[in-house]
């Protein structure tokens, strides 16, 4: 579905589905930049054999003048996944914890989409940003998450309409429930677990893996005509 | 993205023309054992030409999809022949050469006729091919619906609009009453793409002015093609859409 060697940029690509996704774009041939909010996480995935090759970095989408920096460095780009994100479940109703998790999850999206649109255009590349299932349903614990995620769908429309006129498609995944170490506790508790395999038509969790086959083919050639979409990855969660 | 469809029987319907022999390229081109039908016979046979002349597997049949004991005969002639049907394309349908008019005009006939391709036919095949899905505890059904079935008709045909509007739904229901055997049903919403004699006589009563506000009002700037919906059927019949179900997705450049 795609020809010549790529460049890839993900941000919150050092671990769970973002790394998923690094791992997929280097096995089909791209040339790979992920990051990692922290050092310690860098270091990990770097000492992590299943990522070799791929470059990590230390990125805070918080911090302007980073991500301007990253972007000057890894030149023009074919695509940008982002996927950097926090979920701050029980403090979310603190007003300061909440925007703090809309400044990573929404704001960070977007500073990495306007630093990124000049280096996208030559190559006239794409942008996945990360929606979620609380982008169509609320949550009373996360409302921040919620309200972030809710963002980031309208994000991905609205700069699907700017950005047309570039050459530059923007789509959004939205991952159902994924099993990965932030929801370890989730997979481990037998009845939570069980609540969401009944709700799932798919009737098993899903896997990093399943939410980045998508990703590659939102990336890829053969979604060409596809721009302003978000696509819900989910086993069928969404639809009971 | 390599897709391989090697091994495996898809069902297309409407596969006469447009996006229906767009579908059944793509799908035998990538390996696909590929069994197209329609009510067109001249067309289906090139569908079939076109099909075999790339290298790709495909057999044709004449098939009125609204006759639910003939779609019966058919399935069971294609697992006979070629053992398991993994995909199944509901594209039959549109808008039967007719023109939108005033509500009170519309006769019951020309209500349910559209009805009887787009939302009955679909129906009667999933029916068919969930048995043998179920069985093997794995399978694919993509339908087209349209934009006009997410928002309006641009033709101002009612029954085409509620029409894909209810095959939207039937997605979703489906979807979660087969996930439980590795089922997956999706939808595809193309927005306005010349592919059939009906597009191309919308396209023409646009005239220039209305043809260039199309245009404006997509984001990408172009109309999209058959081989753009072909990819989303493709991604959606594959494995790696194997977490995705129940969803319709608009391939229409953004509109």
């Amino acid at each position: 579905m795609q020809g010549a060697t790529r460049n890839i940029l993900i941000s919150g690509g050092s671990s769970g589905i973002g790394a998923a996704i690094a791992r997929a774009f280097k096995a089909s041939g791209a040339q790979v930049t992920a990051t990692g909010v922290t050092q310690t996480e860098v270091d990990a995935a770097r000492a992590s054999a299943d990522m070799a090759g791929i470059a990590l970095t230390v990125l805070d989408v918080r911090d302007a003048q980073a991500v301007n920096g990253l972007i000057t460095s890894v030149g023009d780009l074919d695509v940008l996944v982002n996927c950097a994100g926090v979920i701050r479940r029980g403090v979310e109703h603190d007003p300061e914890v909440f925007a703090d998790v809309l400044n990573i999850n929404l704001t960070g999206t977007m500073r990495l989409c306007t630093a990124a649109r000049p280096a996208l255009a030559g190559r006239r590349g794409c942008i996945i940003n990360t929606a979620s299932m609380l982008s169509f349903f609320g949550g009373g614990l996360v409302p921040a998450y919620s309200a972030s995620k809710g963002g980031v769908a309208q994000l991905t429309k609205s700069l699907a309409i700017a950005y047309a006129v570039d050459g530059i498609r923007v789509n959004a995944v939205a991952p159902g429930w994924i099993a990965t170490p932030l929801t370890q506790a989730l997979t481990q508790d037998a009845e939570r677990s069980a609540q969401i395999l009944a709700r799932t038509p798919l009737g098993r969790w899903g896997t990093p893996e399943d939410v980045a086959d998508p990703v590659l083919f939102l990336a890829s050639h053969a979604a060409r005509f596809i721009t302003g979409t978000v696509l819900p990855v989910d086993g069928g969660y969404l639809i009971v | 993205m390599k897709l391989d469809f090697a091994g495996k029987t898809a069902i297309v319907t409407g596969a006469a023309h447009g996006f229906g022999r767009a579908i059944c390229l793509a799908l035998a081109e990538s390996g696909a054992s590929v069994w197209a039908l329609d009510i067109v016979a001249d067309e289906l046979a090139e569908t079939r030409r076109l099909c075999t002349q790339q290298g790709g597997v495909c057999q044709s049949r004449i098939l009125d999809i609204t006759n639910p004991i003939a779609v019966q005969q058919l399935v069971k002639e294609v697992c006979e022949t070629s053992g398991q049907v993994d995909i199944l394309v509901n594209n039959a349908g549109g808008v039967l050469g007719q023109v939108g008019q005033p509500l009170e005009r519309v006769t019951p006939a020309q209500w349910s006729d559209i009805f009887a391709v787009n939302v009955n036919g679909a129906f009667y095949l999933c029916q068919a091919v969930a048995p043998g899905m179920k069985a093997a505890r794995a399978g694919r059904i993509v339908n087209i619906a349209s934009g006009a079935g997410l928002t309006i008709s641009l033709t101002g045909i009612q029954a085409y609009a509620a029409s894909k509007a209810a095959l939207v739904s039937l997605t979703r229901q489906l979807g979660h009453e087969l996930g439980e055997w590795g089922i997956t049903v999706n939808c595809i919403a193309p927005g306005f793409v010349r592919s059939n004699p009906n597009t191309e006589r919308q396209w023409e009563a646009m005239g220039a002015e209305g043809q260039q506000a199309l245009l404006k009002g997509i984001a990408l700037k172009r109309l999209g093609t058959p081989s753009d919906i072909a990819c989303g059927v493709l991604f959606f019949a594959s494995e790696q859409a194997g977490w995705i179900t129940g969803q319709t997705i608009s391939i229409d450049g953004g509109k």
